[in-house]
């Protein structure tokens, strides 16, 4: 599998303050990878790193196998980028704007250009400083866009977007992964990761703290399990199967926590007549917060 | 009988909680108000100006005492500066009692000082409420608890306290010069005499501020800025030169420099009556600017121009894009500078007419200029057009390297770069294109001088191509300020590049008063630009300007090259 972006021990440190810090990651051609972390977790960084916008303080970062140091044009000719907060030329047009971006790059397919910006339900005419929040997001979207990228790297793309245009935004992404094309995805919101990404990576004060594909992230949370009985409750037994956690018995009902392999408890409640056997997903919600909630508590004991 | 007890509705009510209200340290200098907090952003500005300025009271004073310490000398320096016409005494008006210590101060150094601190009120005035409106941060202030008029009083109360403290420093440093180094009969004044003309700086220094301010909420930031500088420099240029250009003379009434030229305390020469009415001036403009402000929708103004056809010029690339962005601009700076040469050029015959009837005036210029037709359109254009238009052509540059700073700072660049756009080609490019707007207001500039040239029979080409020198001067101190923003970090650009203009300005205006060393002086570029109008060029000043153009321009691009982006 060919790695489109490649770090080793990639760190950043602005003076005493940190960036990120010893990230290894690869990102695959071809996946949706998702970035998590809250607000000031180091994702921004990462991906100034990547575009040669800010230098590591130590450890490398390669995009298409080309060092971000060494020939970052080179890297940027096959990249989509949209920035998490950027400012355009006010008295531009949208259109101009687009156009501006479109003859940095040599020249872009101007039909697709045209279907970019009337599925995001843009008005090119209006001029940059006009358009509302969510309308300058939509330029932002379309100069990535537009000259189909190899890689699209993307900051909190859906900010201000209307649900919509989300929804819209979500078809141009399996659009792009089905034409071969990669994409890091960046945002604290974890939905849209979870609804478009295949592997996500948590963040959290500039480290790593997983990676996996999204289904097995949310395998690290705990399923909720509700069985109801028509007599008595076996409590004892269940507490006793590994990964069970948190059970407790109200008249005929019994609630679980479990943690990895839910097949253990499939099997007990098997040998039971069950009323009732209910199991939830844990969301990859619970798992950021069970990551960030985890630590949270370590640091405080 | 006693009716039922009737409970207190407390449905929606929030319950009693004990609020820590901001301290009055707070209110008045931190973040507890509007005005504090605008107190706060201008305390570095009030720090460098109050300094800067104040040290430049006490050497200015002291350099005097020194160089001329016994009254015959004074008399004799009164006498000639008093002998000259009024195109050599530049913009400093006339000279009262210049025999004394005050005297000398109130003409040489008061006279541009609110020039410099009106530079300030126009910039921050123009921007309080427009520019924050355009960053977005006021729909954040403008929905807290307060009203509009709150706001702008707040706003502008602010601007008021941190020019009202300046000032004061400025005036310490005044009396306590006059006090350390006035040796002389006639050299002691009173701490009321300071004051007073330091009314007069404070009140000429809002003023401009004041017209920017009550336009602003129309026309916009960028639109009141060019008013409010226009009124500044109109003013004092109208001023400086009524005396000599008759156009200028039918408007001197309206110049505030004009109004108030009678009063200098320093000097003996008190007219409070035109500072009542200059501040009047200034209530009434700043009461329209919060009016408007309390009107208006809250909403960036158009400046009410009229969009135009759409012209796909500007998007080529980084080139054309830093270009075409200061266009605007680059013409609206060259046609003033081209009415202005106009209006010296259409002029300079009656100048020379009457400047020949005195004899004694042409062989002192004969003595001064020998080898210069100075009794020509192009020496009056050089003695009155070129010695200011420097200064213009420095704020222009450092408005178009500001311009170009801000692609970085306002996070354009993150996006521009996210294109196969090396960092040193977008250096270059851009900072090409910077030069091109400066260019470009050099070429309308000399559109106005060759047609008043050309009016008064004299070879417009010629003039033209001296006034064209102000262009490699305008791209020598733009190329410092590319430098220092492409190796340094982008926010001080701008400050560097107007700095260094000011700077050059200053030491050639005062160093041969205050009798700096040749090797001080000479430090101006001014100096060094030769007298081109006349066809006089220095060849090495023009080599020192391309060096500094091309040098500065190959350094902004080595260091966005090697440093981290977007600081």
């Amino acid at each position: 599998m060919t790695n489109v972006i490649e770090t080793s021990a990639l760190t950043k440190s602005y003076g005493p303050h940190r960036g990120i810090v010893d990230v290894d990651l690869e990102v695959h051609e071809g996946e949706i990878f998702g970035f998590l972390g809250p607000n000031g977790a180091g994702k921004t960084t990462m991906i100034r790193v990547l575009l040669d916008l800010i230098r590591p303080t130590s450890g490398s970062a390669r995009v298409f196998g080309i060092d971000s140091k060494a020939d970052p044009v080179a890297i940027r000719r096959r990249t989509g980028y949209l920035p998490g907060e950027f400012n355009l030329y006010d008295r531009l047009t949208g259109a101009e704007t687009i156009e501006y971006f479109a003859n940095l790059r040599g020249g872009v397919d101007r039909i697709y250009q045209t279907q970019l910006a009337e599925r995001l339900d843009l008005d090119t005419s209006r001029r940059f400083r006009e358009y509302s929040k969510g309308n300058k997001q939509k330029v932002g979207l379309i100069v990535a866009l537009q000259h189909r990228p190899d890689l699209l790297i993307l900051d909190e793309p859906t900010s201000g977007l209307d649900p919509l245009v989300q929804q819209t935004f979500n078809q141009l992404m399996f659009e792009a992964q089905g034409e071969g094309r990669t994409i890091f995805l960046s945002s604290h919101i974890i939905g849209e990761v979870e609804r478009v990404c295949g592997r996500a990576a948590i963040i959290r004060d500039g480290e790593l703290v997983r990676i996996d594909s999204v289904a097995g992230l949310r395998d690290l949370a705990a399923h909720e399990v509700e069985l109801r009985f028509p007599g008595p409750v076996p409590t004892a037994e269940f507490e006793a199967i590994e990964g069970v956690s948190n059970v407790v018995a109200e008249g005929h009902t019994l609630r679980m926590l479990v943690t990895g392999a839910i097949a253990p408890v499939v099997r007990a409640a098997a040998a039971h007549d069950l009323s009732d056997f209910v199991s939830r997903e844990p969301s990859l919600e619970e798992v950021f917060l069970a990551e960030y909630g985890h630590e949270a508590t370590n640091g405080r004991s | 009988m006693a009716g039922p007890e009737v409970a207190t509705p407390t449905l929606g009510r929030t319950p009693a909680i004990d609020l820590i209200r901001p301290t009055l340290g707070a209110r008045i200098g931190g973040l507890g108000t509007i005005f504090g907090k605008g107190l706060r952003d201008a305390r570095r500005t009030i720090l460098i100006i109050g300094v800067l300025l104040a040290v430049l009271i006490v050497v200015t004073a002291s350099q005097i005492a020194l160089a001329y310490n016994t009254a015959a000398e004074r008399i004799t320096l009164a006498a000639q500066m008093s002998a000259l016409p009024e195109i050599f005494q530049g913009m400093l008006g006339k000279p009262i009692a210049i025999d004394t210590l005050g005297g000398f101060m109130s003409w040489r150094m008061f006279g541009f000082l609110p020039v410099m601190v009106g530079i300030w009120s126009v910039v921050t005035l123009s921007g309080t409420l427009a520019g924050e409106l355009a960053r977005g941060s006021l729909d954040a202030i403008a929905a807290g608890p307060i009203s509009r008029r709150r706001l702008a009083l707040e706003k502008v109360g602010s601007h008021l306290a941190a020019l009202g403290i300046v000032v004061l420093v400025l005036a310490g440093a005044t009396y306590g010069s006059i006090v350390a180094f006035g040796n002389l009969p006639g050299d002691q004044i009173g701490p009321g005499a300071v004051l007073a003309q330091h009314v007069w700086v404070f009140a000429a220094s809002l003023a401009p501020g004041a017209v920017a301010f009550a336009v602003a909420p129309i026309l916009g930031r960028g639109t009141a800025l060019g008013v409010g500088s226009v009124v500044l420099f109109g003013s004092f240029v109208v001023n400086g030169y009524a005396d000599s250009v008759p156009a200028f003379d039918q408007v001197r009434g309206l110049s505030y420099f004009g109004l108030t030229s009678a009063h200098r305390p320093m000097a003996g020469a008190w007219d409070w009556a035109s500072i009542g009415v200059l501040g009047v001036f200034i209530v009434v403009a700043l009461g329209v600017g919060v009016v408007l402000f309390e009107r208006r929708d809250l909403v960036v103004p158009s400046g009410g121009k009229q969009r135009m056809p759409p012209l796909r010029l500007g998007v080529a690339g980084p080139f054309t894009r830093a270009y075409f962005e200061r266009v605007p601009a680059a013409i609206a700076w060259g046609l003033g500078l081209a009415l202005y040469g106009l209006i010296l050029a259409t002029s300079a015959d009656e100048f020379v007419a009457q400047l020949s009837k005195i004899p004694q005036v042409l062989d002192m210029i004969t003595r001064l200029f020998p080898d210069a037709d100075i009794l020509s359109v192009g020496g009056f254009l050089q003695l009155a057009f070129f010695g200011e238009a420097v200064i213009l052509v420095a704020l222009a540059a450092a408005a178009f390297v500001g311009g170009w700073a801000s692609d970085e700072g306002d996070r354009r660049l993150e996006m521009v770069l996210g294109a196969p756009v090396s960092r040193v080609g977008w250096a270059l490019k851009s900072g090409l294109g910077v030069f091109a707007a400066i260019a470009t207001l050099i070429l309308f500039a000399d559109l106005g001088v060759m047609i008043g040239a050309a009016i008064q029979g004299e070879s417009g080409l010629k003039v033209a191509i001296g006034v064209s020198v102000l262009g490699a001067y305008g791209m020598a101190i733009a190329g410092v300020g590319l430098a220092v923003g492409g190796l340094v970090r982008p926010s001080i650009a701008a400050p560097v590049t107007v700095g260094l203009g000011l700077g050059f300005y200053l030491l050639e205006l005062l160093g041969s008063i205050l009798h700096l060393p040749d090797a001080i002086v000479e430090l101006s570029l001014n100096r060094h630009l030769g007298r081109p109008i006349l066809g006089d060029f220095d060849i090495v000043g023009l080599v020192i300007c391309a060096v500094l153009a091309c040098g500065g321009l190959a350094l902004a691009a080595i260091g966005m090259q090697r440093r981290d982006l977007g600081r």
